[in-house]
């Protein structure tokens, strides 16, 4: 099972945790390509970018990983993932997996996003290369089943 | 009626017979026991065949006189009876009518503190409910403050936790300008925790005021303030005036309001536009007929999104996560301190700008 990712998007308002963000995924070897948004709306007129990327041959596939975060002033983790629902029927979008990124072990947030079909599954702060790729590998053995 | 008419008419008939009519009666029984006698003669005479003395004795003055002393007896009596018997009535009468009223006077009391009782009991509901409201909002407000103390004060220590580690591994690999990088994120992060505990002690403080009510002169404050925000990033490019149109010493929770007026120079500071000359923050003051003092902070900063107008006293508010500063706590520690201290605020904003607006009870300091 391939690890390597074409794209990683990090969604997250906070400075320090996307480069620490930044730093794991360049660590892990992963990918070269990060993208980064600050909130939800951020991230999905992103994705919505998609097609006018790929027609300029800027952005050929949607990101591989997204990693998302739960608490963000505008739109938050789980109103982005009421917006990307719609994605989940396109099939150019089977593959990409989301992790939700929490600082603290909130059951009940766990609870409401594992009700998210996109969602594959969660990755504790700090973000460090080592559960960055525990977290990507059990996403994609869930994807696979 | 019937029953107490009955009553009353006997009553009246042995008071009748007990006082005012014994003379009638004594007067009509001597005249009666006269006429008897005199009768009693009359029918010896018939029966001895004087038919003349027997016709002289009945039609003689005497039996006339005391025939008349009977009549006038009787009529008197009668007379008095029907007195009694009306007095009697009129009583009776009077009586039922004082126990109608009676009856109305106690029924209107008992309509009365039943309705009093009613007004009681709605006040009671009412209050019960806004107290239920009021700890509804409370136990909302702490399950938002939990929820969030437990992101926003565990983020600023999660990051330092990672860089430490990050930092640690880098300096073998001798990556230095990373590691300068992520050491100014540990500062900062560093000071964002130590303003986070600030403010949740000011929270904390905030539900009960603990400084008195003194003099407070307007323009101290606004040195005060001026020197505070002195050291903020951006006040460089911000011109921050106080105009107060002239001198306003009141008596109110100074340490209160300045923390307040201090919050809200602050932030327009900090939200000032990056990309204009004339940025500029006003702090001014108007006093009212109703020694209710007005103050307004107001700037041409970038100001409030409408979508975000109703959570912006909102716990862990913030507007944009471009340009984020501070807790998410300033604004509803304002909003709390100025309610404790009878006041009000609110705020237009817009793209041009914002303007925060205080309505405060004080007292005018007199020289």
């Amino acid at each position: 099972m391939s690890m390597e990712c074409n794209s990683i998007l990090v969604v997250d308002d906070n400075a320090s945790d996307r480069l620490l963000a930044k730093f794991a995924i360049e660590d892990s070897g992963l990918t070269e390509k990060i993208y980064f948004s600050n909130d939800g709306k951020e991230a999905l007129d992103f994705i919505e970018d998609y097609d006018n990327n790929k027609a300029a041959g800027q952005q050929e596939y949607p990101p591989t990983l997204i990693l998302l975060d739960i608490n963000m002033p505008g739109m938050n983790g789980f109103e982005f993932l009421d917006s990307y629902n719609k994605y989940n029927e396109d099939e150019r979008y089977n593959s990409v997996v989301i992790l939700m990124l929490t600082s603290s072990h909130s059951e009940d947030d766990k609870a409401k996003a594992s009700q998210y079909k996109s969602v594959k599954g969660f990755l504790t702060k700090p973000v460090d290369e080592d559960n960055l790729r525990e977290a990507l590998q059990e996403a994609l053995a869930k994807n696979n089943d | 009626m019937v029953t107490i008419l009955d009553a009353s008419i006997a009553e009246a008939l042995e008071r009748t017979n007990n006082q005012n009519l014994s003379s009638f009666l004594t007067e009509v029984s001597t005249a009666n026991d006269k006429l008897i006698a005199l009768e009693e003669q009359a029918f010896a005479y018939v029966f001895e065949n004087k038919l003349t003395e027997a016709v002289n004795v009945l039609f003689g003055d005497e039996y006339q006189e005391q025939k008349g002393i009977y009549a006038q007896g009787i009529e008197k009596f009668s007379v008095a009876i029907n007195g009694e018997v009306n007095r009697s009535i009129s009583n009776a009468e009077q009586y039922i009518q004082i126990k109608a009223i009676i009856i109305i006077v106690v029924l209107s009391i008992f309509t009365a503190f039943i309705f009093y009782l009613t007004r009681r009991i709605q006040n009671w509901e009412v209050n019960l409910e806004n107290r239920n409201i009021e700890l509804e909002k409370k136990k909302n407000e702490l399950e938002i403050f939990s929820y969030s103390m437990s992101h926003d004060l565990k983020a600023p220590l999660k990051s330092i936790q990672g860089f430490s580690k990050r930092i640690d591994k880098y300096i073998d690999k001798e990556r230095f300008e990373d590691i300068k990088e992520m050491n100014s994120h540990v500062i900062s992060n560093a000071v964002k925790l130590d303003k986070l505990v600030d403010d949740i002690m000011g929270i904390i403080k905030a539900e009960k005021i603990n400084d008195l009510v003194e003099e407070v002169d307007f323009s101290l404050i606004a040195e005060n303030i001026s020197t505070d925000i002195s050291s903020l990033d951006n006040i460089h490019g911000v011109e921050f005036t106080a105009d107060f149109g002239h001198k306003i010493e009141v008596s109110c929770h100074r340490q209160s309001l300045y923390q307040v007026l201090t919050n809200l120079v602050s932030n327009a500071v900090k939200y000032a536009k990056s990309d204009i000359e004339d940025a500029f923050v006003k702090l001014e003051t108007s006093m009212n007929e109703h020694n209710i003092l007005k103050i307004t902070v107001s700037d041409n900063g970038i100001g409030i999104s409408e979508d975000m107008h109703d959570r912006v006293f909102s716990m862990f508010f913030r507007e944009s996560s471009t340009v984020s500063f501070g807790t998410g706590l300033g604004l509803y520690l304002v909003k709390k301190q100025i309610e404790n201290m009878n006041g009000t605020i609110t705020f237009s904003s817009d793209k041009n700008g914002s303007i925060f607006s205080i309505l405060l009870p004080v007292v005018p300091i007199e020289h």
